[in-house]
């Protein structure tokens, strides 16, 4: 009981304590406040990466596999799925209308069954904007343009159907929605984007002035690699498709790398459309001598048709989690491939282990059932690294609490030798004096932690604000949106990584006090009552 | 016949300065009686202090074997006489004692009510000291931060325990309150040490040594940092209390006249008693 009085006492009379205080509240708040910002990065890394992947893909890449909308249908019988749509994914050469070509990732797309199962028709960045973004105070953005409103409204309608009219018959052709770091457009610092519509650089270095905006009249010439069924590369295919519209997924690899097509266009780029199949053996344009002694061109007999093909067959979940989506997939898939069985690729085997734990077991020949987790598991992985290394050095800086602590509770001890004796002398045990100092060091950790939070939850939830300010005041710009992409400071509070933060810099505080507690209980109380 | 409350037998004690030990009490011997005051007189150094130390379980007496030679002398230290190599452990000459040989498990100590404080273990000690004895020191030894009533409470919470205080806290409060008001400082519970002057912080601190109503009270020169007149006024008080109480008491003073109104009075020579 004395320990609480002591306690309560020393807090509010002593100036020391305050500055051990003081050195966990600023710990703490490092911690916390480099935690929310590097998970808050994290997190808005990974929903990034997850705007056009779906929660699970069911991929066979290159070649394909065949009925999909079989499988497409199967999958969104259940009730975990919420929906499911085919697609390609392949690598190409994009040239742009400034004459610059790009290596790119295309993705074949049915607009609607993409936008179902992806955030794709939100990512659609030319679109008429009422408010500015957080940033643009000078409304500087053309999307807020009132004059500009009947393009945007009409290149949001083209990047939600993959199409642009044709200018002279009206006719909704196949177009592109490309990454918006692809194309030519200045970012500001404010996360405004203008694109540069007046500038075509010749293969001479020389440039010549344009006078095209790219959404309304640009075109581009893609350039991909068919395959056939058999895998094998054919010629180069190419075709002209004009821009319908630019998505921003927030995520810088995505954007400066990824096109959409419309499914149909790239499957017949890359001979993945039907097809009809012949009798084997035959090879077209090839001449015989037939049984009449006469020569003739061979005409293949026709024996079916091959169906269409695609890469992957992604999947929005409903209610469950993307693991447990995946293995809900890979049932489905099962019974897709033996009704299928020869013509697509075989079913992962799922493994059941101890404990309920199952793993999919895949081979060469089985398909790949991944989340969007597994997807973007390299760059996830770096970015939780670099998060726990961080955090791992700044909670090493951090422990300069703990020997301040216990640099300020040794002097305390010193100060405090004769009231030591005092208490041993009305019959306090060791275990009682170490307890004050203890519950001291505790009391001011609980205070500082408690402080910190505070400070650090401030700090985090303002932390865009602040740094407004400070580019305005000391004009100090850290988070230059021209080179970190985000427009804003990512951030994150967690109330569990709150609660680890600050119980740490509770214990720090206990931890420091611990040697001077002890030191205090192991004095001699005739030596303690006489110390001058 | 009377008890005695604490019996002090053939107690060493030696402290190390340095490289020089300094024996303080060499085989000092008393006993109190239940509800009588004794007043140890020395000068200073002669171990006054030591000894109220170690009749409070504040410290521990050197082992008796410590004081005693492994074999027994050839020659008198005192009259350089030949000892003989009979059994006999005194000088045939000048009769001067000598201890040596194997310590006897009953030898020397301080026996509270017929308990050896050196048997006693770290807890028990604890114990005694809060509950048993009292402690009223020369330079009051207030805790600054406290209040005047906190202070004396906190001599209850220390002696009693957290479970014991806090079943009994009403009636500590109480008792710290009455106690405070019995020394003539009721009128001045939320002032702090510093507030007060030195005869008013020595009555809080003998409220503080009698709040557990220990059974003996142990005062190291409680007149001696105050002047006559309000040194007369503490003993007064002192007395009065113990007379109210039937408490047994032991002040430790280099003043005679201090002395003279116990009950009897001890000298503290050399670190032996002198009756």
């Amino acid at each position: 009981m004395y320990q609480v009085l002591l306690t309560r006492r020393y807090l509010t009379s002593k100036v020391m304590p305050l500055l051990a205080s003081l050195a966990v509240v600023l710990c703490t708040a490092m911690v916390l406040i480099v935690w929310s910002v590097m998970g808050g990065f994290l997190v808005k890394l990974m929903n990034s990466g997850r705007v056009l992947v779906g929660d699970v893909a069911i991929t066979w890449p290159n070649t394909g596999f065949a009925h999909y909308d079989e499988l497409v249908t199967m999958l969104e019988k259940d009730p975990g799925v919420e929906a499911a749509t085919p697609m390609i994914e392949t690598y190409g050469l994009l040239s742009l209308p400034s004459g610059r070509t790009e290596y790119v990732v295309v993705k074949g797309v049915e607009p609607a069954g993409y936008g179902a199962v992806t955030g794709y028709q939100e990512s659609l960045w030319w679109r008429p904007l009422d408010a500015p973004m957080r940033k643009d105070r000078l409304r500087e953005d053309e999307r807020l343009d009132p004059g500009m409103h009947t393009i945007m409204e009409r290149a949001l309608a083209n990047g939600r159907t993959l199409t642009r009219p044709d200018p002279v018959t009206a006719k909704p052709l196949d177009a592109i929605v490309m990454g918006i770091e692809i194309g030519d457009n200045y970012r500001t610092s404010t996360g405004v984007y203008y694109p540069v519509r007046t500038r075509r650089i010749r293969s001479d270095g020389t440039s010549e002035f344009l006078s095209i905006r790219p959404i309304t009249e640009g075109v581009v010439k893609l350039n991909v690699l068919p395959m056939d069924s058999q895998g094998r590369v054919l010629e180069m295919a190419s075709t002209s498709l004009p821009i319908a519209n630019e998505f921003k997924t927030g995520m810088y690899e995505v954007d400066n790398r990824t096109v959409l097509v419309p499914l149909h266009t790239l499957q017949k780029l890359l001979r993945m459309d039907p097809a009809a199949k012949v009798a084997e053996g035959a090879v077209a344009g090839e001449t015989v001598i037939d049984e009449n002694g006469q020569e003739k061109f061979v005409i293949p007999k026709v024996e079916g048709t091959d169906p269409a093909r695609v890469t992957n067959v992604i999947v929005r979940g409903k209610g469950i989690s993307s693991d447990e989506l995946r293995f809900r997939c890979a049932a489905i898939y099962k019974q897709f491939a033996e009704k299928h069985a020869g013509r697509v690729p075989a079913a992962p085997y799922v493994e059941e282990r101890p404990g309920g734990q199952r793993e999919l077991i895949r081979d060469s020949g089985s398909i790949a059932i991944r989340t969007w987790e597994d997807l973007n598991a390299t760059f996830i992985s770096a970015v939780k690294k670099e998060t726990g290394l961080v955090l791992f050095i700044f909670s090493f800086v951090s422990l300069t609490a703990v020997f301040l602590v216990l640099a300020i509770f040794w002097s305390m001890v010193s100060e405090k030798t004769k009231d030591v004796g005092v208490l041993r002398s009305m019959g306090a045990s060791r275990t009682g004096v170490a307890a004050v100092w203890l519950s001291y060091g505790l009391a001011i950790g609980l205070v500082g932690s408690l402080l910190g939070g505070t400070l650090a939850y401030t700090i985090v939830t303002n932390i865009n604000p602040i740094h407004d300010w400070m580019g305005e005041a000391l004009g100090l710009q850290i988070w230059d949106p021209k080179i970190y992409y985000f427009t804003d400071i990512p951030s994150k509070v967690e109330l569990d990584k709150a609660i680890i933060v600050m119980s740490g810099g509770a214990l720090s505080s206990v931890v420091g006090a611990l040697i001077p507690a002890l030191r205090a209980a192991f004095l001699h109380p005739v030596k303690a009552l006489r110390f001058e | 016949m009377a008890t005695p409350i604490i019996q002090v037998t053939n107690l060493y004690k030696t402290y190390r300065l340095g490289k020089v030990d300094v024996p303080v009490l060499r085989g000092a011997t008393l006993s109190v009686e239940e509800g009588e005051t004794v007043a140890i007189l020395g000068a200073s150094g002669s171990g006054k202090s030591t000894l109220l130390h170690l009749m409070g379980g504040l410290d521990r007496a050197d082992r008796p074997g410590q004081a005693r030679r492994r074999t027994k002398p050839e020659v008198c230290d005192a009259c350089g006489g030949t000892l003989t190599a009979s059994k006999d452990d005194k000088c045939p000459a000048c009769g001067t004692s000598y201890l040596y040989g194997p310590v006897p498990m009953d030898a020397g100590g301080v026996l509270f009510r017929g308990q050896v404080l050196s048997m006693m273990s770290a807890g028990a000690l604890d114990q005694y000291r809060g509950r048993s004895v009292g402690f009223v020191f020369q330079f009051y030894h207030l805790l600054p931060e406290l209040t005047v009533l906190q202070n004396v409470l906190a001599g209850a919470m220390a002696g009693l325990g957290p479970i014991a205080y806090l079943t009994s806290r009403r009636s500590a409060v109480a008792r710290a309150r009455e106690l405070l008001a019995r020394v003539g400082l009721g009128h001045r519970l939320s002032h702090r040490p510093s507030q007060l002057s030195g005869g008013e912080r020595q009555r809080v601190a003998i409220a503080r040594g009698l709040v557990n109503t220990p059974a003996l009270l142990l005062a190291d020169e409680p007149t001696g940092n105050l002047d006559r007149k309000t040194g007369g006024t503490i003993l007064d008080l002192l007395h009065e209390i113990r007379r109210e109480t039937r408490q047994s008491m032991v002040i430790v003073t280099h003043d005679e006249h201090t002395a003279q109104r116990a009950d009897r009075t001890i000298s503290l020579v050399d670190g032996r008693v002198q009756r």
